[in-house]
């Protein structure tokens, strides 16, 4: 008994002391030294975000980098959205961050961190779109190389648009044909189905906010200073989407709060038959429901709001020590035609247009959600389009989940305010964070 | 013969109740052989086919790296932390609740405000400094600090001051008094005192070192060095396509472990304690 | 009177030698940490290189004028004096239960600490909103009864009672602590206080309360500083809202501190709440001289019979 019970104690540390020492090489095993040569090769961090698709999409582009690079390693390190951007910041302070970068310029990370990208020779410009390389500038030098250009979109739920006999949007719409759909497919379904998810209370409000005031005024909404639009302009716009929800045209709010645009999304669960998104997402909505989905431009007024819009960039970090491969390597990654196949879209319609040419004759290479992408970025970039308006240095500061401009939309929509005391808030707590 | 028929009614309570309590993993698990489109679609929870390629999917979802890598490196992580918690621990346990020394109370009042602290806010300089110390990319920044109570250690530390504050001193009394014989006393007699304690900080030590996303996900960088937290977090996009069949499949798995772990624990390690039998 | 002093000091020297390894942690990664933080918390530091010392200006603004975290300290405090009674009751609850011996003891036990190994993961939010959103398990058993139900997280009147009741769900933690007080509580005492003729209640008054007295204070400042640390939970599911009816404090903490890039300020409110908790710490100490018994007090104060 007493002879078990020590054999057992016996067994039971040894086990302890050989996972203990596992543990701790594993505790070493990740500690390639960043950038420095190692054995012959250069390192390179290369940091992203994604889900499975994207990995081993950006996995394959890699070791097609890797093998006409022999000198070259890439150490990849990637994962999901969430986390991504406090991990990015957080090792960007302590100097630990990777070589190369992608990041969203609506993160507000100081660009200090980037290195100027049209420094670099091997990093060629010429095929993407000026209006994109605009928006990445900061003092007149261009801090990143945008990887997308986007488009918003309403997208639709073609289904049931069929299924209510209402007749589908066309690309030249305008607001006034938005109201009048988004109330006939309320009527036509008897209340059960919303004409349109309530954006304006949403995560987009921002965007339609924009959007719609543009396109009403033709004016610039921000400038670099602050707040530019006139009161009674906005109040026109809140005053449109009160109405809407008056009529019950849109979803109340609290749908707008649940939506992830995700498998929570009003399209998927066929609440609402628009919604107002951008066109990135419709590969996802599609994935999620048996309805058939379809993509329209947003609407317009006496204007049109389209605008060349960049969101995410690919740059060099300035701690990098190994700044010229990291080029060679993002020059690869946006311009090479090879990459390209194997990224395909992973990461939207891309700024090059050479890639988009090539893509866009090779329907094999993309699905049907992507072509249905293809197809709206193509018809709304057809004209030249302006960049997007300056914004303010902290816009990211007044809008956004949990900022100001958020936060009033939603007390907006739930009745906490009303239109008046909203345009007010906006108007005092906005040039306050501005002027600050 | 009697007893059985009385348990039934408490036994039908504690089913429905404990139904209640698990039907969200329930639906998880029924999820996760449900094709995409129909998870979120309806409100029914058996699925219409079995969708086993769910979890192929899931297990194989990243080319060459499949899921037993990364259950593996949560569980040496885990393990370690686990041991370094009951080692730090239960030492210090035993100093605050059984040992005078001068200081032990401003001790005991920073133990206390320890668990206070939010752990968002501290991250950043700890990082800062796990930097300098060049242990970023490890499992370092984790089992270090287990090792020397810093993993939820003034929780444990106090649960188990508590426990043992509810054992009588006249069991250390009735034992050797000076230096030699409180360290034997700690190790053969009030340790297996405290198994239950014990026990209940080994569970919660994996645990929470098992879904500790923040530390993990801030001090590793390379993917093959992933535990579940971050390997899971990997299907989770802000535009991309979701393959929920999959991921549910895998989170399905990851707590497999953990309820095995519990589940079979609990016969070897929870017994009840009679301390009339010491004392006689 | 020499060996007296040695006496003392073998034992002083024992006890420092018995908290080395949480000391040296402490100090090595808490203390510096600790200062930083609170210097911190007297700047407008923003990840930049250039800022400045405000003194206690970070605190007269959140007092003064910043409406959120009035708000979030509203929002907060409601969330702690609503669970923390109730997980505590429902915890302690099955315990004496499960500890009667009953068939299948360990399957039960699993299944009510099987919410609590989910922790708080994504997969959590959405099962969370399988059951109370619009479409949800919820609604479809209202639906029977001819009641429309509305989606319970996101709407500012219930969105903070859903996440009380997530987070009582996920009692098993307190459950597995009460069920290792109870199992120290020697039977021999029940037996013999039956004996007498004290019925269930009575033994459970006068027997199991007192014996398990520390445990349940254990658990009670336990739930209430981790209730008061509540972040996962809120961030996961409703991301502090919606109109931030649930921005507990370690949430508006995170959203100043890395979405707004407000570090400086972040840790003031950190501090706050780290003000607040150990407040409301000290009252519980000082409340359990009266309720808690310990046996190594030999019946001193606190003791009830």
């Amino acid at each position: 008994m007493v002879y078990k019970k020590k054999l057992l104690a016996v067994i039971a540390s040894l086990l302890a002391l050989g996972t203990l020492s596992m543990a701790c090489s594993k505790a070493d095993d990740g500690k390639e030294p960043a950038g420095t040569a190692a054995g012959d090769k250069i390192a390179l961090r290369f940091a992203w975000w994604g889900s499975e698709e994207r990995h081993n999409a950006t996995l394959d582009a890699i070791k097609l980098y890797e093998e006409k690079n022999p000198g070259i390693d890439i150490v990849p390190e990637y994962g999901g959205w969430d986390g991504f951007t406090d991990k990015l910041k957080t090792q960007l302070i302590a100097g630990q961050g990777p070589d190369v970068i992608f990041a969203e310029l609506a993160w507000g990370i100081d660009p200090n961190y980037y290195v100027s990208v049209d420094k670099f020779p091997s990093i060629r410009l010429d095929k993407i779109n000026p209006a994109l390389l605009d928006q990445a500038k900061v003092n007149g030098e261009i801090k990143g190389v945008p990887v997308y250009q986007a488009v918003n979109a309403i997208v639709y739920n073609k289904t049931l648009f069929q299924e209510l006999g209402v007749a589908e949007p066309k690309n030249d719409w305008t607001w006034a044909d938005y109201a009048a759909t988004a109330k006939e497919i309320t009527e036509k379904s008897g209340g059960k189905v919303h004409g349109a998810a309530d954006d304006m209370a949403g995560s987009a409000s921002g965007d339609i906010f924009y959007a719609h005031l543009k396109s009403l005024t033709g004016k610039p909404v921000y400038s670099e200073e602050g707040i530019v639009y006139a009161d009674e302009d906005a109040a026109k716009v809140l005053q449109y989407w009160e109405d809407l929800r008056d009529a019950g045209a849109v979803t109340p709010p609290d749908v707008a709060a649940a939506d992830d645009s995700n498998q929570n999304s009003p399209l998927v669960t066929r609440q609402a038959a628009m919604q107002f998104r951008g066109a990135s997402i419709f590969g996802r909505l599609q994935s999620n429901t048996q309805d058939e989905l379809a993509m329209v431009p947003v609407p317009r007024d006496q204007f049109s709001s389209d605008a060349a819009i960049t969101e995410v960039i690919m740059t060099v970090n300035t701690h990098s020590k190994q700044q010229e491969e990291v080029a060679k390597f993002i020059d690869f990654f946006i311009n090479d035609l090879d990459a390209a196949r194997i990224l395909k879209n992973v990461r939207g319609v891309s700024s090059n247009s050479e890639v988009r040419d090539m893509l866009a004759s090779s329907p094999e290479l993309l699905d049907d959600s992507t072509r249905k992408l293809f197809e709206i970025n193509s018809l709304v970039y057809e004209k030249e389009l302006p960049p997007m308006d300056p914004t303010p240095e902290k816009y990211d500061e007044f809008r956004g989940g949990g900022k100001l401009f958020d936060q009033v939309m939603q007390k907006l929509a739930f009745d906490k305010i009303s239109l008046e005391e909203a345009v007010k808030e906006l108007r005092d707590k906005g040039e306050a964070i501005f002027k600050n | 013969m009697m007893t059985r028929w009385t348990a039934l009614p408490k036994h039908i309570a504690l089913s429905a109740f404990g139904f209640i309590m698990i039907y969200p993993v329930l639906w998880l698990f029924f999820g996760s052989f449900k094709k995409n489109d129909e998870i979120f679609g309806n409100a029914s929870l058996l699925p219409s086919t079995l969708h086993w390629s769910n979890y192929y999917d899931g297990w194989f979802a990243i080319n060459e790296l499949p899921f037993h890598i990364f259950f593996g490196n949560s569980f040496l992580l885990s393990i370690a932390i686990l041991l370094g918690s009951l080692f730090s621990c239960s030492l210090a346990a035993y100093g605050f609740a059984r040992i005078n020394f001068p200081l032990k109370g401003v001790w005991f009042a920073v133990l206390m405000v320890t668990i206070m602290f939010p752990k968002q806010i501290i991250i950043i300089p700890q990082f800062l400094m796990f930097a300098e110390l060049d242990w970023l990319n490890s499992y370092l920044p984790m089992i270090v600090p287990a090792w020397l109570g810093e993993f939820n250690g003034a929780f444990f530390i106090f649960l188990l001051i508590q426990f043992i504050r509810g054992i009588p001193l006249e069991l250390d009394e009735a034992a050797v008094v000076d230096g030699a014989g409180k360290v034997r006393f700690f190790l053969l007699i009030m340790l297996p005192l405290l198994k239950p304690a014990l026990f209940t900080i080994s569970i919660f030590a994996f645990m929470w070192s098992w879904d500790d996303f923040l530390s993990h996900l801030l001090y590793i960088n390379s993917v093959e060095l992933y535990p579940v937290t971050l390997a899971l977090n990997m299907f989770l996009d802000n535009t991309g396509k979701t393959n929920w069949g999959a991921m549910f499949s895998v989170s399905f798995l990851s707590i497999v472990p953990l309820l095995l772990i519990f589940f079979f624990a609990q016969k070897h390690f929870v017994e009840g304690i009679s301390t009339t039998g010491l004392k006689g | 009177m020499n060996a007296k002093r040695i006496r003392r000091l073998k034992e002083y020297s024992l006890g420092y030698m018995f908290i080395l390894p949480w000391l040296a942690g402490f100090l090595a990664f808490m203390l510096w940490p600790f200062i930083y933080s609170f210097y911190l918390a007297l700047t407008d530091y923003r990840f930049s290189a250039d800022y400045s010392f405000v003194g206690f200006g970070n605190f007269a603004e959140l007092f003064a004028s910043d409406e959120r975290f009035h708000k979030s300290l509203w929002v907060t405090t409601k969330l702690v004096l609503l669970a923390v009674p109730l997980k505590l009751a429902f915890s302690l609850g099955i315990a004496m239960v499960l500890n009667k011996g009953i068939s299948g003891l360990s399957f039960y036990r699993t299944v009510y600490y099987l919410p609590s190994i989910i922790g708080g993961s994504v997969a959590v939010a959405i099962m969370w909103m399988q059951i109370f959103g619009r479409g949800g398990l919820i609604n479809v058993f209202l639906q029977m009864f001819g009641i429309q139900g509305k989606d319970w997280i996101f709407n500012p009147d219930s969105a903070l009672y859903t996440i009380v009741i997530l987070m009582v769900w996920q009692f098993g933690s307190t459950m597995l602590i009460f069920l290792a007080g109870l199992k120290q509580v020697p039977k021999e005492m029940y037996e013999a206080v039956s004996l007498d003729g004290a019925g269930r209640w009575k033994q459970f008054r006068h027997i199991t309360l007192p014996l398990i007295s520390p445990v349940i204070f254990f658990n009670l400042i336990m739930q209430t500083i981790q209730t008061f640390q509540t972040f996962t939970q809120g961030y996961v599911i409703t991301k502090g809202g919606p109109v931030d009816e649930t921005l507990f404090m370690v949430i508006y903490i995170y959203q100043q501190a890395f979405s707004s890039l407000n570090m400086g300020y972040a840790q003031a409110i950190s501090w706050v709440l780290l003000v607040i908790i150990g407040f409301a710490t000290v009252i519980h100490f000082i409340a359990s001289r009266y309720w808690v018994h310990y046996e190594d007090s030999d019946g001193k104060k606190g003791r009830r019979l």
